[in-house]
């Protein structure tokens, strides 16, 4: 295991000294247009270091992804998307000091792409799991805080190994989105914290203009015996008040058998203090029959060090223990490139 | 004597700035078929990279000018409703699922050049610098998007 970790660091760090980064807001790809196969590729990616000092846990830091995403494209209607990703390559705690025993490979997402008409694309793959906002943006580099709205990621899949029709429309000065996806392949197992779930099928529509609101509609059902059937219906939005921004999602999920399915919402600020210093407050409520409820509160302060680079600092309070969620100090480092 | 004459020069440039801020914009593609259907509406689609082809299945190439370009700044306030630098977010975040900003590029001749070489392109210009190696077919007037080509008074 070593040898192999030690041989996927260096890979990594091999490609990305060798590869030109994709990033740059297109500066450094303008004026050339794919014209080979091979012209077609660009790879980029991410990474994200963390700190926690929970409540009532030990302290911990770790590498806690490198992500690598690979794509093709030319003039055609075809195109490729792959991420492959090192989670937790490198852990660090009091009690055992240097590990990475909790390393492992996942392939995030790797999917073709045909466009249809004008209106409708066609995905094939595997994919994110197209409900809310955050579960579509939930790398490092891309959301304000470290961790991460309990209801974002227990009450539905994270990716969904399927088939996926999207595309936009204008709508008096708005863009109109419409993703349905429907699951056609079972899901990988990943670690034991995470929740399986299989018959995964929805919908979502999201109307972009200066508020952003969207709407999850999804079925989905849970791996282990017996589990019901869920419906699931969930609301996001997000909007920009001058130096405010405001974000939110709620799901609620109807069993079949009548008992109780599972919710929650989480609510968000993101206030720009000058000097790329942003000022965090989030409330969040949980509650599944799996899992039981919990509420979190968070206050903290994110630096934009640089367009691709946050520097995060959070406290994070609330009732209930889960492990995805602890209580305490947060900090992190990410970068996109 | 100096202080009219920084006055004088003052003023030439405050009035050059004017006039450039005045210059209608026009949106400018090749002489292409479907290009040349562009609907209004389906402008902010395009720079927001959520319409990727044209009706024939071509790949679109929009093209800006680079973010602290004054047309670039006016393009951006009237097509996409912001400036270039509060949109980092939204490019980071469609980065993450492999699709980059427009291609940007230093200069208005460098837009022309772009879209005359370029299939499927599409870029913005001062309406008065349109030539015949491009086609415009919008154009922002007075903070207004419209398909009708406005009164050009180019001699300023």
């Amino acid at each position: 295991m070593n040898k192999r970790l030690i041989m996927i660091v260096a890979s990594v760090t091999s490609l990305l000294v060798l590869c030109k980064s994709a990033w740059a807001e297109g500066e450094a790809l303008s004026e050339t247009v794919p014209t080979t196969f091979m012209d077609g590729f660009s790879l980029g990616g991410y990474s994200s270091a963390t700190l926690v000092i929970p409540r009532t846990r030990s302290v911990e830091a770790a590498v806690d992804d490198i992500s690598l995403i690979l794509r093709w494209e030319n003039d055609g209607r075809f195109k490729f998307f792959g991420e492959l990703e090192l989670e937790r390559p490198v852990t660090w705690n009091e009690d055992e000091r240097f590990s990475h025993k909790n390393a492992y490979l996942d392939l995030e997402r790797l999917y073709l792409e045909y466009n249809l008409s004008e209106k409708l694309n066609l995905r094939a793959g595997r994919f994110l799991t197209p409900a809310g906002r955050w579960n579509l943006l939930h790398a490092a580099p891309l959301v304000w805080t470290t961790s991460r709205p309990l209801v974002t990621s227990r009450l539905f899949p994270a990716s969904t190994n399927g088939l996926m029709l999207y595309g936009s429309a204008p709508m008096q000065n708005k863009a109109f989105e419409y993703t349905f996806f429907v699951e056609t392949l079972k899901d990988q197992y990943k670690d034991d914290y995470e929740i399986q779930y299989r018959d995964v099928s929805g919908a979502h529509f999201s109307l972009n203009n200066d508020v952003n609101v969207g709407l999850t509609l999804m079925t989905l059902r849970q791996t282990e015996p017996r589990s019901p059937a869920y419906r699931m219906i969930g609301l996001d939005f997000l909007t920009q008040l001058d130096r405010l921004e405001l974000s939110g999602e709620g799901y609620y999920r109807f069993a079949s058998n009548g008992k109780d399915g599972g919710s929650g919402a989480y609510i968000q600020s993101a206030y720009h203090l000058g000097h790329e210093w942003y000022g965090l407050a989030r409330l969040e409520t949980f509650q599944s029959p799996q899992e039981g409820s919990a509420e979190r509160w968070l206050v903290g302060a994110t630096k934009r060090l640089k367009p691709n680079q946050l520097l995060k600092m959070e406290f994070a309070g609330g009732s209930g223990e889960l492990p995805d969620a602890p209580r305490g100090f947060l900090g992190s480092f990410a970068i996109l490139f | 004597m100096r202080n009219f004459l920084l006055f004088f020069m003052f003023t030439m440039f405050a009035g050059q700035a004017l006039a450039e801020q005045a210059r209608p914009i026009a949106v400018i593609v090749q002489n292409d078929e479907d290009a040349n259907k562009l609907a209004a509406e389906d402008l902010s689609l395009i720079y927001w990279r959520k319409k990727q082809y044209w009706q024939g299945g071509l790949r679109i190439h929009p093209v800006n000018l680079h973010a602290e370009h004054p047309l670039r700044l006016n393009f951006s306030k009237v097509v996409l409703g912001s400036l270039p630098a509060t949109q980092t977010n939204y490019w980071n975040g469609l980065y993450f699922h492999g699709t980059t900003p427009p291609y940007s590029v230093q200069s208005e001749e460098a837009v022309i050049r772009f879209v005359a070489n370029t299939k499927g392109a599409i870029g913005y210009v001062d309406a008065c610098k349109v030539d015949a190696r491009v086609n415009a077919v919008l154009w922002i007037n007075d903070n207004k998007l419209s398909t009708t080509k406005p009164t050009l008074d180019c001699g300023i």
